[in-house]
C-alpha cells in the first residue's frame, strides 16, 4: 500500500506514484536518490526528484549544523 | 545556497524564488518545512506537501544508508545486476565513491545501442569532479547476456584511467555484466556470480517504543533473520534493534492534576533557567517532551509552537510561565494578559488537534514555587528539586 508521502512525492515530481513507491521500497529513500539516474523516469520528472532531493539534503545538513 | 533553496521552492511549488530567498533571511529552512504558514499567499494543498516533506527530511536522517564498496568483485557484479542487468540497450554507469568508500551518486554515462556504448571522458570527469568523488568503478551491461570483453573494452578503460589520473580520481574497477556472469579489469574470463539479489528488509524499529508486545515481536523478527543470508540484513539496522531491546522503559511522569503539572514545570524551569515554556503531553497524559519559549504573541510564533507540538507527536500540552517580579501579598499571579495570551494559544493548539490542558504561572519564594492555574484559578506551591538556574531573559 502506498502512503501518503510517497503519493505527496509523484505529485509534485509527476512520477508515477506506484514505480517510486517499488524504487524506494528496494533501494531505500536514500539509496533511490543515490541511483536516481539509473531508474528510468522522464527527464522533466528526473529533475524535480533532484530539486527535491537538494531541498532535503539541504534542511538535512542545516539540522546537523 | 538561498539562492538554490529560493529555485527548488520555485519549480516544486510554484512560489517566487525571491519569496523565498526574503524568508530565509529572519527564518531556517527547517522552520519553512515544519511550518509553511510562514510563506504568505500559498494554497492549502502547498501547505500540506510542504509539510509532508519535512517528513521525508526526518526519514533520509533515519535511514543511515551507507553502501560501501565491496572487495569481492562477484558481490560488486551482483550489485551492478541489480542496477542494470536484463536491460535491452547497453548502458554505462559510473559508481562514485567518497574518500571513505561510501557510494555517493551511480551515474548514467552513456546509454548506445544493442552493441556499443559511446564514452564521453570529459563527462565522466565532470561527474567525479562535481561530486567530489576519489574513486569510481565502470560499468556496462551486455544485453546479449554475455560478458565476453572486446578489444575495444580493454582500450578504452586503459585511457579512461588515465584520464581521470589527470584530476586524482582512482579508477578502482571496470565490470562487463553479463546474464549471472561478468568480467572486469582483473577478471578477463567470464566468472560466475549470484545474479539474485537479496531482498531488502527494512526493520522498523521505532525508537521510542519499549512495550513488550513490541519487544516480544522484534525478538521473533530477529530470529527469523538469523536464518538469512546475512547481507541480506544490514548490520545497523540489527544493532538498532538489539539496542532497543536491551534499553530499560523510559520512566515517564504523568500529568493527573495541577500539582504534577507544577512539579514538571518546576523541574524544567530550575534545569533550563527558562522563564517560559510548554510541555508536551502524549494522550496518556505522560510528559513525552517540552520547549522553552516566550509566550507566543504573534501568529507566526504560535504556528512554529503547534508546529514543534506535532512534532513532538503531542495530543496535549500545558504552558507555563515564571513570574520574575515581585508581586504583592494577596494579588493573583495570573494576570489579564497572560489569560489573553494562554487563550490565544488554546485556540491556535486546537486547530492543530492539541489540546491545552492548562496554563500556570509560576514564582519562587524562598525554597519553592508558589503557583496558579490560568483555567481554575487555584493556587498552591512546590519545593525546588534544585536551585534554580538564573533566568535566561536578556535585559
Amino acid at each position: 500500500m502506498r502512503s501518503e508521502k510517497i503519493n505527496v512525492l509523484a505529485k509534485l515530481s509527476g512520477a508515477d506514484a506506484d514505480k517510486l513507491n517499488l524504487d524506494i521500497k528496494k533501494y531505500g529513500v536514500n539509496g533511490f536518490f543515490v541511483h536516481l539516474e539509473l531508474l528510468d523516469y522522464p527527464l522533466d520528472v528526473e529533475k524535480k526528484l533532484n530539486e527535491i532531493h537538494k531541498l532535503l539534503l539541504s534542511a538535512c545538513s542545516e539540522k546537523e549544523a | 545556497m538561498k539562492h538554490n533553496i529560493g529555485k527548488s521552492f520555485e519549480i516544486l511549488f510554484n512560489v517566487k524564488a525571491s519569496k523565498i530567498e526574503k524568508l530565509l533571511i529572519d527564518y531556517r529552512l527547517n522552520d519553512l518545512l515544519v511550518a509553511p504558514g510562514i510563506i504568505p499567499g500559498i494554497t492549502i494543498e502547498q501547505h500540506e506537501m510542504i509539510g509532508t516533506l519535512n517528513k521525508w527530511t526526518r526519514t533520509i536522517t533515519s535511514e543511515n544508508f551507507s553502501y560501501k564498496k565491496e572487495i569481492d568483485p562477484k558481490e560488486t557484479a551482483r550489485y551492478l545486476y541489480s542496477l542494470i542487468g536484463g536491460r535491452k540497450t547497453e548502458i554505462l554507469v559510473a559508481l562514485l565513491y567518497n574518500k571513505n568508500d561510501e557510494l555517493i551518486k551511480s551515474a548514467r554515462l552513456a546509454e548506445g545501442g544493442i552493441s556499443s556504448t559511446q564514452i564521453c571522458y570529459q563527462a565522466l570527469s565532470r561527474t567525479a569532479v562535481e561530486y567530489g568523488a576519489t574513486s569510481l568503478i565502470i560499468a556496462h551491461n551486455h544485453p546479449s547476456g554475455n560478458p565476453e570483453l572486446s578489444v575495444d573494452d580493454i582500450k578504452t578503460w586503459t585511457a579512461l584511467e588515465k584520464s581521470l589520473k589527470t584530476i586524482d580520481v582512482d579508477l578502482s574497477d571496470c565490470f562487463v555484466i553479463g546474464d549471472g556472469i561478468f568480467c572486469s579489469k582483473d577478471h578477463f574470463s567470464p566468472t560466475r556470480f549470484n545474479k539474485y539479489a537479496p531482498e531488502k528488509i527494512v526493520l522498523d524499529v521505532p525508537q521510542k517504543r519499549h512495550d513488550m508486545q513490541y519487544k516480544e515481536s522484534l525478538n521473533q523478527r530477529l530470529a527469523d533473520y538469523a536464518n538469512l543470508e546475512k547481507s541480506a540484513v544490514s548490520d545497523i539496522a540489527l544493532k538498532i534493534a538489539e539496542r532497543a531491546l536491551d534499553e530499560i522503559p523510559a520512566q515517564r511522569n504523568s500529568i493527573s492534576g495541577l500539582c504534577d503539572a507544577a512539579d514538571e514545570a518546576e523541574r524544567v524551569i530550575s534545569h533550563t533557567g527558562a522563564d517560559s515554556g510548554v510541555l508536551f503531553l502524549n494522550t496518556r497524559h505522560q510528559v513525552i517532551g517540552y520547549k522553552t519559549t516566550k509566550i507566543p504573541k504573534t501568529a507566526c510564533q504560535h504556528k512554529i509552537l503547534a508546529a514543534n507540538a506535532l512534532q513532538h507527536n503531542a495530543s496535549a500540552a500545558i504552558m507555563f510561565r515564571r513570574e520574575l517580579q515581585s508581586v504583592p501579598e494577596g494579588t493573583p499571579l495570573v494576570s489579564n494578559k497572560d489569560c489573553t495570551a494562554f487563550s490565544s494559544s488554546e485556540k491556535h493548539l486546537k486547530n492543530a488537534g492539541i489540546t491545552l490542558l492548562d496554563s500556570i504561572v509560576l514564582i519562587q519564594k524562598d525554597d519553592r514555587f508558589e503557583y496558579q492555574s490560568a483555567n481554575s484559578k487555584s493556587t498552591g506551591s512546590v519545593f525546588l528539586s534544585q536551585p534554580p538556574k538564573k533566568s535566561i531573559r536578556k535585559k
